[in-house]
């Protein structure tokens, strides 16, 4: 086997050096987002309602709330939750407002020692307010880092 | 006169014959080398090194990693090299959402096979192949952890630390690399690891993150670089 390994040897060695001016970056944790779907009690209505939405008590920019969702036509909405053990959200579906309070129990996840911590969810109970909304399912509590519908907003068709 | 000829001609061919017999027991005889038996590179003895990029590893990995590893091998059989490596490593992960360290110490065994060979004694490289076990003890803490929701307000963050942690860890790996004579009796190389952990610390929350002699142990396999200098102490062993 014909041979020349100290070439080789040096070769690589400027590889290496090369690869030292690389930054080093690392990954975020991932994001934790619940699913929510809107669903006209009526199952003939087909449209999609136009919503709004905001996290109650997040302050924005000069001091407004800060929108998640501004007027958008749209069956399926994605909210984020508080690491407290509540995170409330203010929906204006159709021009008319109600707050759903979901209450959550939080689990630290550890994602990597390279991104850090993030938390998941467990919805335990919802309070809501019916001026447009009917009911309110939950047809899968757990929230994690894969999308999943967790929630299903029933809307009265009182319009 | 036709039997005169031919008588001549024979006595002629006789003395020409005799005469370059004569010349060939005249020169000197060159000297035999003795064949060598087979072409593989020896070392005699054992080789005891350090691993130098140690220090360095920061350049292929993420994270503040350094330590010291001391290695030995010797020849057992033709190509046949076992090998052992011991060493202490530390890792520091400084951000801003955590703050990890990890301390240990480590061994690994093994062997590794010389693909080369060579017609000279004098040539002493080698290209190897090599497979190895590793055990490493170590001791790890996240000194502080910070979740944040940047939607919600900004004083919606958690902060918290986990206490020091002890664990061990058990790996399998494979390599590839160069030992070439820099200076007599002194060698220098390099070699890539492929290593796949087997046992990567029995712990729930944190997780073992990182395995002295390892790396990085969250994935299941890792790849790692080697750079060393070693000195062969010449000695016989047995009756090679």
């Amino acid at each position: 086997m014909n041979h020349s390994p100290l070439k080789i040897f040096f070769i690589i060695v400027a590889a290496f050096s090369i690869l030292n001016g690389c930054d080093e970056t690392f990954d975020l944790p991932p994001s934790v987002y619940s699913g929510i779907k809107f669903s006209y009690s009526d199952s003939s209505k087909t449209t999609s309602p136009i919503i709004s939405a905001y996290g109650l008590g997040v302050v924005g920019i000069n001091g407004a709330d800060s929108l998640l969702y501004d007027s958008v036509s749209t069956n399926e909405i994605s909210v984020t939750f508080s690491l407290n053990d509540s995170s409330a959200f203010v929906f204006t579906i159709d021009s008319l407002t109600d707050t759903l309070t979901v209450y959550h129990t939080n689990t630290l996840i550890e994602e990597s020692i390279e991104s850090g911590f993030y938390y998941e969810y467990e919805i335990t109970s919802i309070n809501f307010t019916t001026n447009r909304i009917d009911s309110v399912a939950i047809p899968d509590s757990t929230v994690t880092s894969v999308w999943n519908e967790n929630l299903e907003i029933y809307i009265n068709n009182n319009n | 006169m036709k039997i005169l000829k031919y008588i001549l001609t024979t006595i002629i061919s006789i003395l020409l014959l005799c005469s370059t017999e004569y010349a060939r027991g005249q020169q000197p005889q060159k000297e035999k080398k003795p064949q060598r038996t087979d072409n593989f590179i020896h070392m005699e003895g054992i080789r005891i090194g350090t691993n130098l990029s140690m220090p360095f590893q920061s350049f292929w990995t993420k994270g503040d990693r350094y330590g010291v590893e001391a290695n030995v091998d010797f020849e057992l059989k033709p190509n046949l090299y076992p090998v052992a490596e011991i060493g202490w490593e530390k890792m520091k992960m400084d951000q801003d959402y955590v703050k990890y360290n990890s301390s240990g110490s480590y061994l690994r065994i093994g062997l590794n096979y010389n693909l080369l060979e060579s017609e000279s004694k004098k040539e002493k490289d080698i290209l190897y192949i090599g497979c190895r076990y590793g055990l490493s003890y170590a001791t790890q803490q996240i000194e502080s952890y910070t979740v944040n929701n940047s939607y919600w307000n900004v004083e919606n963050v958690v902060s918290g630390s986990f206490p020091s942690q002890n664990y061990h860890c058990q790996w399998i790996g494979l390599l590839l690399g160069l030992k070439g004579e820099i200076a007599k009796n002194f060698y220098m190389g390099w070699a890539i690891h492929y290593k796949v952990a087997v046992l990567k610390g029995n712990l729930d929350m944190p997780i073992a993150s990182f395995a002295p002699g390892y790396g990085n142990i969250e994935k299941g396999s890792a790849f790692d670089f080697t750079y060393s200098i070693a000195y062969n102490i010449p000695f016989r062993i047995g009756t090679r």
